[in-house]
Formats: structure tokens, C-alpha cells, sequence
């Protein structure tokens, strides 16, 4: 039984039982039920303070985003699109979900025994760094309000919120918390807006870049020979095309869309994948177990699919972390030259641009997508450079 | 015996070179802290070579590197305990001091020559880069004594071997490079840490057969850490057996093989193959090396140990007195009518019993 | 079919060779003879120790031998049947019946599986113990010594000899005639060593499996093998039974090989022993004649012994060596 410290909570090393699980019936009800009115509560009495403050600011901010979009969840079973459905869901599924955390996280502590799996163990080593955790959470905060978009932004991307002359390049407000742009348009919204495309974008195009530079890397790796050498020819190839060019000319062949732009951003990353997967495959290739997996007569496909690959996914997530920031400053770069989805599609690096030239009067039209940007990529980096100790070999 | 080369016989009480006197060395792992050495003590006297062997994990690479104060992070060595060498406190050193000493009075050699070599750098340019950061010599000067070091440690035609590159050379050839390193500045002491673990056999007696030459030759100090019983055997004047982070017992080398006294180090002595024995069921020692994280309460190898009694379950004892020069830690000394008969007596001297019978296929 | 008085694995004049290139053409310059002509048998039930040091090509014969790689020239016939011309379904056929235990334990298991899952696998992928899986799983774990427990556990949470054991499950879990053992307790602690020499007897006696046993200790191999094979530079140079070899070696060798072996039992003295001079040649470019003379003791050596290469020739009954020096005893007995 671990012992109590004085401030709540258990002796690390011990059997990672908590109060509540360790005291009788009479204390574990009211704190299960007080924590399931105000998750967060049930964690503060147990001294976990940093784990239950955040939870009871997720409480809080969820059940404010709930009011104050009240009048649009009521309008969205009438008239709502997928999109709306989806940010009800989303919502739905925070309030639940805080509310688990906040009473079952109670109960069933932090054992340590569970997962001692390769994953648990570098998922532990991965909460120990702060940078890495606050990266994931913005991470984590950025995708929720990309999901919630229809409720929370005051007003649409594209709409114009007034009189032109009367709302254009207002300052911040309480009406509007970012001021407007030059055609009227509130910049929190379209900020909001343009998060689901910049992320969208990153996300998708990184997928496609790790997936087809793992799958090409682990076979030029394990394969070796002729297959290696075409491969990796055909990958110095696409590296060697400047990548920003072929953006543009593709871009000015097929058109302005972002299903182009995921494309080709997608299929242009690989190929720092693939060289990665491929030098871990060769060195895995040669470590006794995939021998061991050969002599006990397993086929090719299943040695590198099921034993290679899992192998060799620490660095790929790695890279894929980092990748996605770099995506979404090179896809802001393009749209900064104009090159992106057409306007009014509210990408950040459109916002940029059309707040360029008057950056010294109207100086919030282009800094807050720009910060928007920053913070963004910020946290995809500290994330991934967790992600990169947690997986580190040297520190098992 | 018959080439006999060192005198065995116990030292007479002068100072010793080198003093260790409850050293203690913990690790801050994630599972709290881990001692994995626990207060040690020993000594060293001049031209003396001692062995430390143990198994894995019982804390004898950490003793010498907390020597050498080169125990990487996480671990720390505590100030409990005291290391003085020729008089000197070498924890209590300022970190400049404690360079100055490193490759200059204390000299190490590890297992794996080629990662311990640079790679980069040709194997004259390793050696002489130690005399000059400790002597000051200058290049040319340290380039031939360099290459005199090579001569020393038996390589042939050292002028050209001077120039070339560690991948260039054999496993036995680089551990020799790696001899020369360490004995270019006329070290007091050499810590050997596992010197031929990653050598043929062949190989190994060469390197062996060197450094007891060398050891003669300069009157240096040894300290050799190894997990082989028969280098011990053949090599160190005293030997010190480790287990689980504390000497469990210590004495001269022929004393202590002739007749050993703790439990832990007869069960060694018996579950290794021997080559003139019969082949036949080897007597390993039942379960295996205790976590680090949880030293088992008492004596910490009471729960393999075939006379444990319970006593040995709640009291860890001390380094008893055996004879002059022998200590062992085992409350057997203290009440030898525990020793359960048939096992305390090492049987492997009965004669071979013989080719094993196969039965018909 | 064979009958029982064939041996179960027959190696005659195994080479594997790996060319030197040199140029950007790649052309082949030379041959590098890891195994240069070995033949051996290996019995039903029986243990065949290959003893060598690094560079003697032990390990290459014993993956050779299971066509881990592909053997360049020579014969192998395991059961009569002769392995070089197996398919990929043969090859896997194979498989069930010869199996092989590596060196290092923490690098023959997939980090990222547990025990049970490792040994799991090894029943699916050859469709056994089908419908009483995890019975299979729990029986071989018993088998091996382990507490069945410890089917849910990873590599990194094992110990050396807990990790070696799991290799030996996977080995035994396809039923094979015949287990190679490449160095199974280098790596391990002297006192799991005998731990897990002494199970492989036991599994020995229970299941009647041959083994072929490499390693570099002279010592261990002794104690396990019935029959004992000395290699060097990818030949064999000494084979007879473990007592003739080990007791009387005939090969300059061995001889070294057995003084080389520090022993306990020789403490406090320093007995003057014949230690080998120099290192082991290259072997891309071996000396002419017999590859050990430019180190060898023996005090008939002399220019005959540059000539040619010694044949392995029957010096005893029952017990070879490869050394034109060394005469043939006459049988039974008087030396």
C-alpha cells in the first residue's frame, strides 16, 4: 500500500493507489460526486494541483464555450451542416470527457504496472518533459477549436460585419477581440477559419509524406540491392527539384486548390523519410531477432511489416511532428505569394499579405495570423523535440 | 609453484597507494535512487595488483569509474565516503586537479578498444596527445615517445604502425594502443575494466601476459575489474568478489580460490565449466541477480544461498574476519555449524567421473 | 526415408566465399574464404561442439548450415535430404525441423513484443498447437524454466537468462530435430550460464535433439558436446570426441587454445605456458599451405608445412586432425 504524503496523493514507487481508492465509502463518494460536478476538484484534494487546476479550466472553458453558443447549438438540428454536427460532437465529447477524467482518473490512479509496454514507457517519458507536454496541449487546444469553429467564432470568414466604411481596419475591441480587416471582416473569425486550413493541410500532406517515405524507405532498406539503388536515385531525384518552384508551376498548371496544395505538398516531403527509414532499416535489418524471424521461416512481408516497421516509426513520428510545422509555413508562404486556395479562403498567410502594407497602421490585420503561425509551428516543434527524447534510445 | 613470477605473500603494513573507504555511488533513475555501490572499501599498495570481479550488475565498473570520478549522469558518488590516493582525497579534489590526475597518476583501459579510440585520429596521435596535455612535450618529442610506447607494449615495426588508424589495426593490436595510452604518462595505478572480455582467448593470454610484464617492469599498481574468475586467478595478487554492490569477500588470490569461504563465491567457482572436467551437469546457483532498485532485506544474497538460515533474512553482516588478510560477509563465519552438509565442501576436486554414457538413439 | 543410422545433418566440403571488388566496376579481385571446406555429421540426440575463435568462420558454417546464408559450394543433407536444393516451401518445411538459438538475448526478440507474443507467433505463422494456443504458449514457457507469468512481459523487463529462454521456446516450439546454438551464453552472467547449459542437456535428454554448438570457450563446449570440432580460418583443423580432443590434442592449435584457458585452479602461480604469437592472419589473403605455420609451436615445423594444406586425416580412432606433423598414433592404445 503506498503511503500518503502529506500533501495527498502517494509515494512515487509505491503501488500508485490514491485516497480515494485507499479511504472507505464515506470520503470516496462525496469527492467522486463533487468531482463530477467540477472535474478537477477530486484531483486538488489528492494534491495532483497541476492536474486538476487544468482540468478544471477545460471544465470551465467548455461549459463557457456550451452557454455562450447556446442559441446556435439550438438553430444547428434545423438547419446545420456536417460541420456543425461535427463541433456539437466535439463539445459533446469534451464535457464527457473531462468529466471521466475528472471522477475515474480519480479512482484509478497512476499505476505504474499498467503498460509496460515499449509505448507506455516512452508515453511516460514523453509527460516528464514540460516543454513537450505544452506542446501537445496546444496542440491539443488548436484541433479542439479547429472542431468548434461554428460555435465559437463570433462571426463567418468571409462576412462582413458591418457598413464597409464604418467596420473596415477597426482596432481590437470587446466587439471584436482582433479588430477587422480592410474588408470588414472579423480577424478572430477568420483566424478561426483559417486554422481548420492551414492544420487540415499540414496534417494531411505530412500523412501522405511519411506514408509513402516509410513504405518506400523500409523496402529500399530490407530489399538492398538493385531495388535499393533505384529507389534511392529516384529519391535524390525528387529532392533535387527545388520544391517552392514546383510548387508555383504546379500550382499555375492545375489550378488553385487545396486539394493541389495537400498533394503536392505531400508528395514533395518525402523523401527526408524515406532516407531516415531506410538507415534504420538497414542497421535493424541486421540486429538478431529480424535473423531470428527469418530462421523461424517467416515470410518477407511479415518480417518488415510487423517487425521492421514498428521499429523504425520513433523517428518517422518524430519527423512527421516537425514536418507538419514546416508545412504549414511553407503553405503560408505560398499563400503569402498568392499562390494558395483563391480568397476569400481565410488562410493565414493570405491574412499576412493583405495586411502587409499596412502593417504600421493597422498593425493587428497581419500580426495576429502571423503569431497565429508562430504558435502553431512553436508548439509542433516542442512536441516533436519531446516526442525525440522520449523515443531516444540512449535514455532506456 | 613452478613460475611463480610475484610474491604472494600478504603486504607489509606501509601506506597503501590508493585507500577507498566507504564509497558510495547512486544512480537517480525514475525508480528513486539506486546504490549501486554501497559503501566499499578497499586498498591498494604500491606494485599490488588487485582484482574486483563480480557478475553483472553487482557494481564493479561503477567502483572503478567513481575512482576515476567519471560516473555519468544520473549518478552521483556520495560524500560519505573517502578515496585517497597517495594521501590525497581524490572527492574532495577541485575538478582541475582531478583532470590532472586522470591519465597522469591513475591511468584507465576499457573493454572495447574501438569505440574507446578515436577513429579519427591515427593511433601515434592518441598516445602522443596524452603526453603532451600532461607533460607539455612538445610534438616531436611526444610523437617518439609515442612510438617507444609501441615498442614497449610489443607491437612490431612501431614507426609504421604509428601512422596508421584504429579500424587499421586487430582487436589485439588496438587494446595494446589502448595500454600504450594509459601507460604514457608512468601512471601509479592502472584500472583495467575488463581489458580482454571482447578478445579471443588466444588473443586475451597475450594481453595478460603484457600487462603482468609491464606491471613488473614499471612497478605499477593494478586494479583489474572482470567478470572471469580464472583471470583473477592468474593475474591479481588479492582479490575482492562483488555482489550486489558490496564486497562480500576479499583475500589473496591463492588463499581465497584454494578455500572460499562465502557461499556467493563457491557457488562461482562451481558453476563454471572447467576444461579437464568430465562434462555433466553444471551446479549453477539457483535464481538470479537481485534489482538494484530493491536490495533484499539482510544479507543481500540470502535468498539464493543454500545455508540461508533466518538470521541472514533480517541482519546484513558485516566483512567478517576470516584469517589475516580475509574477510568474508557471511554469518557462516560467525556460526560455521550452519554450513549445511555436502555443499560447503567444493567437490570439484573429485576425480572426473568420466566420459558420459549416451544411450542408444 | 532415412534410416536411423544416418546422421541427421551431413556437411561435406562446405565453402562460402565473399568476393573482393575493387574499382568503380566492382570488379572481383579476390575471394574471401569465411568457410573453406568443412565437413562434419552431426547424429540423432548428439552434440557436435564448434570451437573457435573470432575469424575461424564457426558462425558462418552454423547459419550456412540452415541457409541463413547461402552457402557457396558444397553439400548439406539434413535427414537425406539435401538442403542446398530446397524451394521456398521446402526451405520453410525446413524450418520445423532445424532450428537455431543466437548470441545476444536482448537482440534476438523484438523490443516492441511480449514473451508470449513472440513464442505466439512463432505457432501461427507454422499453423501449430492450433485452437490451444495460449496452452502451447504456457507449456513451453513452463518448459523452459519460466514462470508462465512472464508471457506478458518485454524484453527490457527480462533478464539476460529470462531473455535467452525465450529463445529457446521459440526454437523448441516448432518440435526441431536439430537446434543450432550460435554462442548462447557468450553474453551471459557466469552463473546463468550454467543455469541455461544445463537446460539445454535437460531438453536434450527429454526430446532427443541434436545440437550443433558454437562457441569461442573451449570450456563450456566441453561440457555439452559429445563429439568437438576446432576451426580456424574457416577450416576445421582437429575433431574427435570430447575427451580425446580435450585431453590429448593433437592440432598445435588446440593445444594453444587449451593453454590459453585461464583456470581457477591456478591461482598464485604463473605457469609458463605456450602463448600463440601474433594475431590471427587476414583471412582474404591466408598464408600458402597449412594457415596456422606463421604461429605454430610445434617443434617439427619446418618449409614442409608451407607447401601444402595439411589434409584432416584420422591420427586416431575416431579423432582427426589436420597437421602433417603430427603422427598417427596405432589403435588401441600403446602411444
Amino acid at each position: 500500500m503506498g503511503e500518503p504524503l502529506a500533501g495527498g496523493g502517494t509515494r512515487p514507487g509505491g503501488d500508485g493507489r490514491t485516497i480515494v481508492e485507499t479511504s472507505g465509502h464515506a470520503i470516496r463518494t462525496p469527492v467522486i460526486a463533487a468531482s463530477a460536478v467540477l472535474p478537477g476538484l477530486g484531483h486538488v484534494i489528492e494534491g495532483r494541483r497541476a492536474q486538476g487546476l487544468l482540468l478544471m479550466a477545460a471544465w470551465i472553458a467548455t461549459l463557457a464555450i456550451a452557454l455562450k453558443s447556446w442559441q446556435r447549438i439550438v438553430a444547428i438540428p434545423g438547419t446545420g451542416s456536417a460541420d456543425d454536427w461535427l463541433a456539437i460532437l466535439t463539445l459533446a465529447a469534451m464535457l464527457v470527457g473531462t468529466c471521466m477524467a475528472g471522477t475515474a482518473g480519480l479512482v484509478r490512479g497512476q499505476r505504474r504496472a499498467a503498460g509496460s509496454s515499449r509505448f507506455a514507457s516512452e508515453w511516460r517519458r514523453f509527460r516528464r518533459s514540460r516543454t513537450a507536454m505544452a506542446g501537445l496541449g496546444v496542440i491539443v487546444v488548436l484541433y479542439a477549436l479547429m472542431l468548434l469553429t461554428p460555435l465559437i467564432a463570433p462571426f463567418g470568414p468571409a462576412e462582413r460585419v458591418g457598413d464597409l466604411v464604418r467596420v473596415r481596419l477597426l482596432p481590437p475591441s470587446a466587439a471584436h477581440w482582433l479588430g477587422t480587416d480592410r474588408l470588414g471582416r472579423d480577424v478572430l473569425s477568420r483566424i478561426l477559419y483559417g486554422a481548420r486550413i492551414s492544420l487540415t493541410i499540414g496534417f494531411i500532406a505530412t500523412a501522405i509524406s511519411i506514408s509513402v517515405g516509410t513504405t518506400l524507405g523500409a523496402v529500399a532498406g530490407y530489399a538492398g540491392g538493385r531495388i535499393d539503388a533505384l529507389l534511392m536515385r529516384f529519391t535524390d531525384l525528387v529532392l533535387a527539384f527545388p520544391r517552392l518552384i514546383l510548387l508555383i508551376m504546379i500550382v499555375a498548371l492545375f489550378g488553385q486548390s487545396v486539394v493541389v496544395i495537400v498533394l503536392v505538398l505531400g508528395l514533395t516531403q518525402w523523401p527526408s523519410t524515406t532516407r531516415i527509414v531506410r538507415g534504420d532499416v538497414l542497421s535493424l535489418r541486421e540486429r538478431e531477432f529480424i535473423q531470428a524471424a527469418r530462421a523461424l521461416g517467416f515470410r518477407p512481408a511479415r518480417v518488415l511489416f510487423c517487425h521492421i516497421i514498428p521499429n523504425v516509426l520513433g523517428p518517422v513520428i518524430v519527423a512527421a511532428t516537425l514536418g507538419v510545422g514546416n508545412t504549414i509555413v511553407l503553405e503560408a508562404g505560398l499563400s503569402f505569394l498568392g499562390l494558395g486556395p483563391p480568397p476569400p479562403t481565410p488562410t493565414w498567410g493570405a491574412m499576412v499579405e493583405g495586411g502587409r502594407d499596412i502593417m504600421i497602421s493597422s498593425w493587428w490585420v497581419a500580426t495576429f495570423p502571423g503569431l497565429a503561425i508562430v504558435i502553431v509551428v512553436l508548439a509542433f516543434n516542442l512536441a516533436g523535440d519531446g516526442l525525440r527524447d522520449a523515443l531516444d534510445p540512449r535514455l532506456r | 609453484m613452478n613460475g611463480s613470477i610475484a610474491s604472494r605473500r600478504p603486504e607489509p603494513r606501509t601506506t597503501p597507494l590508493l585507500a577507498v573507504s566507504d564509497l558510495s555511488t547512486v544512480f537517480d533513475t525514475d525508480a528513486g535512487e539506486v546504490r549501486a555501490v554501497d559503501g566499499v572499501s578497499f586498498s591498494v599498495g604500491s606494485g599490488e595488483t588487485l582484482g574486483i570481479v563480480g557478475e553483472s550488475g553487482c557494481g564493479k565498473s561503477v567502483t572503478s569509474l567513481s575512482i576515476m570520478r567519471l560516473v555519468p549522469e544520473p549518478g552521483r558518488i556520495l560524500d560519505t565516503g573517502s578515496i585517497v590516493f597517495r594521501g590525497r582525497d581524490l572527492l574532495a579534489l577541485a575538478p582541475e586537479s582531478m583532470r590532472a590526475v586522470r591519465g597522469n597518476d591513475i591511468a584507465m583501459i576499457f573493454q572495447e578498444p574501438m569505440t574507446s579510440l578515436n577513429p579519427v585520429h591515427t593511433v601515434g596521435r592518441q598516445i602522443a596527445e596524452s603526453i603532451r596535455v600532461h607533460r607539455g612535450a612538445s610534438r616531436k618529442v611526444a610523437w617518439n615517445q609515442a612510438v617507444e610506447m609501441l615498442r614497449l607494449v610489443g607491437i612490431p615495426a612501431p614507426e609504421r604502425r604509428a601512422m596508421d588508424y584504429p579500424h587499421q589495426l586487430s582487436g589485439g593490436q588496438r587494446q595494446r594502443v589502448m595500454i600504450a595510452i594509459a601507460l604514457s604518462c608512468d601512471p601509479d595505478l592502472l584500472i583495467a575494466d575488463e581489458p580482454t572480455t571482447a578478445l579471443d582467448v588466444t588473443i586475451q593470454a597475450q594481453i595478460l601476459d603484457l600487462l603482468s610484464g609491464l606491471r613488473q617492469r614499471l612497478g605499477m599498481a593494478m586494479i583489474l575489474v572482470t567478470h572471469d574468475l580464472g583471470i583473477v586467478a592468474e593475474v591479481c595478487d588479492r582479490v575482492a568478489v562483488m555482489y550486489a554492490g558490496r564486497i562480500v569477500e576479499e583475500g589473496p588470490v591463492a588463499d581465497l580460490f584454494d578455500d572460499p569461504r562465502h557461499p556467493y563465491t563457491q557457488g562461482l567457482l562451481r558453476a563454471i565449466p572447467r576444461v579437464d572436467e568430465a562434462a555433466g551437469t553444471l551446479d549453477p546457483i539457483p535464481g538470479q541477480v537481485p534489482d538494484p532498485a530493491h536490495w533484499p532485506r539482510g544479507c543481500r544474497f540470502n535468498p539464493r544461498c543454500r545455508h540461508a538460515w533466518d538470521r541472514c533474512g533480517r541482519h546484513e553482516p558485516g566483512l567478517l574476519d576470516v584469517a589475516w588478510g580475509r574477510r568474508s560477509r557471511c554469518w557462516l563465519e560467525q556460526e560455521p555449524e550452519r554450513r549445511r552438509s555436502g555443499y560447503g565442501v567444493d567437490t570439484r576436486d573429485a576425480p572426473p567421473t568420466g566420459p558420459r554414457i549416451r544411450g542408444a538413439s | 526415408m532415412s534410416d536411423a543410422a544416418t546422421p541427421l545433418l551431413e556437411v561435406r566440403d562446405l565453402v562460402r566465399g565473399f568476393p573482393i571488388r575493387r574499382g568503380a566496376t566492382g570488379r572481383k579481385v579476390g575471394e574471401l574464404r569465411a568457410v573453406d571446406g568443412v565437413s562434419f555429421d552431426v547424429g540423432r540426440g548428439e552434440t557436435l561442439g564448434l570451437v573457435g575463435e573470432s575469424g575461424s568462420g564457426k558462425t558462418t558454417t552454423a547459419h550456412a548450415v540452415l541457409r541463413l546464408i547461402e552457402p557457396t559450394a558444397g553439400t548439406i543433407r539434413f535427414d537425406g535430404e539435401d538442403v542446398r536444393a530446397l524451394d521456398r516451401a521446402g526451405l520453410r518445411r525446413l524450418r520445423r525441423r532445424a532450428q537455431i538459438v543466437f548470441q545476444d538475448p536482448f537482440g534476438s526478440l523484438d523490443p516492441r513484443m511480449s514473451a508470449g507474443s513472440a513464442i505466439g507467433e512463432v505457432l501461427d505463422v507454422h499453423h501449430l498447437a492450433r485452437g490451444r494456443r495460449d496452452d502451447r504458449i504456457h507449456e513451453l514457457l513452463h518448459t523452459v524454466g519460466l514462470d508462465p507469468a512472464s508471457a506478458g512481459r518485454y524484453p527490457h523487463e527480462l533478464s539476460g537468462g529470462q531473455r535467452q529462454r525465450i529463445g529457446i521456446a521459440r526454437a523448441l516450439a516448432v518440435e526441431p530435430d536439430l537446434i543450432v546454438c550460435d554462442e548462447p551464453v557468450s553474453a551471459l552472467d557466469v552463473s546463468i550460464q550454467a543455469q541455461v547449459l544445463n537446460l539445454l542437456r535437460s531438453l536434450q535428454q527429454r526430446f532427443d535433439i541434436a545440437y550443433l554448438f558454437i562457441a569461442h570457450d573451449i570450456a563450456v563446449v566441453r561440457h555439452v558436446s559429445d563429439r568437438i570440432a576446432v576451426m580456424y580460418l574457416g577450416r576445421i583443423v582437429e575433431v574427435g570426441t570430447a575427451d580425446d580432443v580435450v585431453t590429448n590434442p593433437l592440432h598445435p592449435y588446440t593445444k594453444a587454445l587449451l593453454s590459453a584457458v585461464p583456470d581457477p585452479r591456478r591461482a598464485g602461480a604463473r605457469i609458463a605456458r605456450p602463448t600463440l604469437r601474433g594475431d590471427p592472419p587476414d583471412p582474404a589473403a591466408p598464408p600458402p599451405g597449412c594457415p596456422f605455420h606463421p604461429r605454430c609451436t610445434h617443434p617439427l615445423r619446418d618449409n614442409a608445412c608451407t607447401l601444402a594444406r595439411p589434409p584432416l586425416d584420422e591420427k586416431a580412432p575416431a579423432h582427426s586432425a589436420a597437421c602433417i606433423k603430427e603422427p598417427v598414433t596405432p589403435s588401441n592404445g600403446v602411444s
